[in-house]
């Protein structure tokens, strides 16, 4: 899973406390930055935003506007937890520091252009990236998981009779389908082609319950010109086991893979739904 | 009549007075628009006047911070000081401005002793 030390910069423009503002916004501007840091006897006392340098009288000296709370985040701090706390925090930079040797910064532009890499750019969904971390802090909170797989019925049929600008509009009314019938606790991504992934926060029967709603809903829905689109959905329960702790990352890879198997398996169901019970998930150490 | 012989000349007045130390009296009042900011003035007079001065910063809507002399610290409770500064204050100020004011505190203590 990426982490924010590969997309953080050593980049940066450190500014005395002394400083003016001015000076400060002729800096940043001519070197093209959007913060910098105050520093003083090698010590970071502080940050400047644009919005800081904007909105301050450009005769003050930088002691004077900067932000003292400087939000802090370990290197190994995946992508997704720095937009979570950014956002918390409404911050617009956060360093990158591990203990007291700084890493470089994070700027909130730049982990949305990181993040929009894993954006699926047709559907609007997360790739496979968002499930594993939001399945790892499941796992570290001791949650329950289960894993629904579907694979949408014929895609390739189609794909063939109605043409790939057609299927790609209908993978689209799939992703919304899904987003509109999933629960608040459900995290959604569409993990390749025409397969999309679950992981819910519940025990096994509220997966069946759900994937059995999905079918439901997938035969009711009118999809675009017509078409009939049906899914394949495999399930797979996680059991927790405190036999030996295991790497979370490993834990969700075999359990969305189990899944994909039992997707496959599903298309030769006339329920269309195939489940497999109990794989066991060793806490984590 | 040539450049050499204008009559053009130059007025020069001088008012001399003797530098107020430190620059400021007691108390600045610094707008949150202010040309200068709290640290700038409290840095200002501590290279004039180690340690006399103290930042008090605040919420409020246009008064940013008050720079007080610590001296004043030690006659009145500083939340009371506070309370009677941005009172007085507010008054006057406004987000651009920096007032500067003079505070005079004259402590009155009647105490009777056994004979």
């Amino acid at each position: 899973m990426q982490t924010i030390v590969s997309i953080c910069t050593q980049d940066y423009l450190a500014v005395s406390p002394l400083d003016g503002v001015r000076k400060i916004q002729t800096l940043v501007s001519e070197k093209g930055m959007c913060c910098c840091l105050v520093r003083e006897n090698d010590h970071i006392q502080g940050m400047l935003t644009l919005k800081d340098l904007l909105n301050a009288h450009p005769n003050r000296i930088a002691a004077d506007v900067m932000t003292t709370e400087l939000p802090m985040l370990p290197p190994a701090t995946p992508l997704w937890q720095a937009q979570e706390i950014m956002d918390t925090l409404q911050a617009e930079v956060v360093l990158v520091r591990e203990e007291k040797e700084l890493q470089g910064i994070l700027t909130r532009t730049r982990l949305a252009q990181e993040l929009g890499k894993h954006t699926d750019l047709l559907t609007g969904l997360y790739k496979s990236d968002f499930l594993y971390y939001q399945g790892r802090n499941l796992l570290a909170e001791g949650q329950e998981i289960s894993i629904i797989f579907l694979d949408i019925n014929n895609f390739g049929e189609i794909d063939k009779t109605y043409g790939h600008t057609k299927g790609d509009l209908i993978l689209i009314e799939v992703g919304q389908l899904l987003k509109t019938v999933i629960p608040d606790h459900a995290y959604l991504c569409r993990f390749g082609g025409d397969e999309f992934v679950i992981l819910l926060a519940a025990y096994l029967p509220e997966s069946i319950h759900l994937a059995q709603h999905l079918g439901q809903a997938f035969a009711s829905h009118p999809f675009p010109f017509g078409i009939t689109v049906s899914v394949s959905t495999g399930i797979v329960g996680g059991r927790r086991s405190q036999s030996r702790p295991d790497n979370p990352l490993n834990m969700i890879t075999n359990l969305i893979n189990r899944a994909s198997l039992e997707s496959t398996k599903a298309k030769k169901i006339d329920s269309h739904i195939s489940v497999l019970d109990a794989v066991e998930i060793h806490d984590i150490a | 009549m040539s450049p050499a012989e204008s009559n053009k000349k130059a007025e020069v007045t001088m008012r001399l007075s003797e530098f107020e130390m430190p620059p400021m009296q007691d108390i600045l009042i610094v707008g949150n628009k202010a040309p200068i900011g709290p640290e700038a003035a409290k840095r200002m007079v501590d290279v004039l006047s180690p340690d006399q001065y103290t930042i008090v910063k605040m919420e409020h809507p246009f008064i940013e911070a008050i720079v007080l002399r610590k001296g004043l610290l030690s006659m009145l409770p500083q939340e009371k000081l506070i309370k009677l500064i941005l009172e007085e204050g507010e008054k006057i100020a406004n987000a651009q401005m920096i007032i500067k004011a003079q505070i005079n505190i004259t402590v009155h203590v009647s105490r009777s002793v056994d004979l």
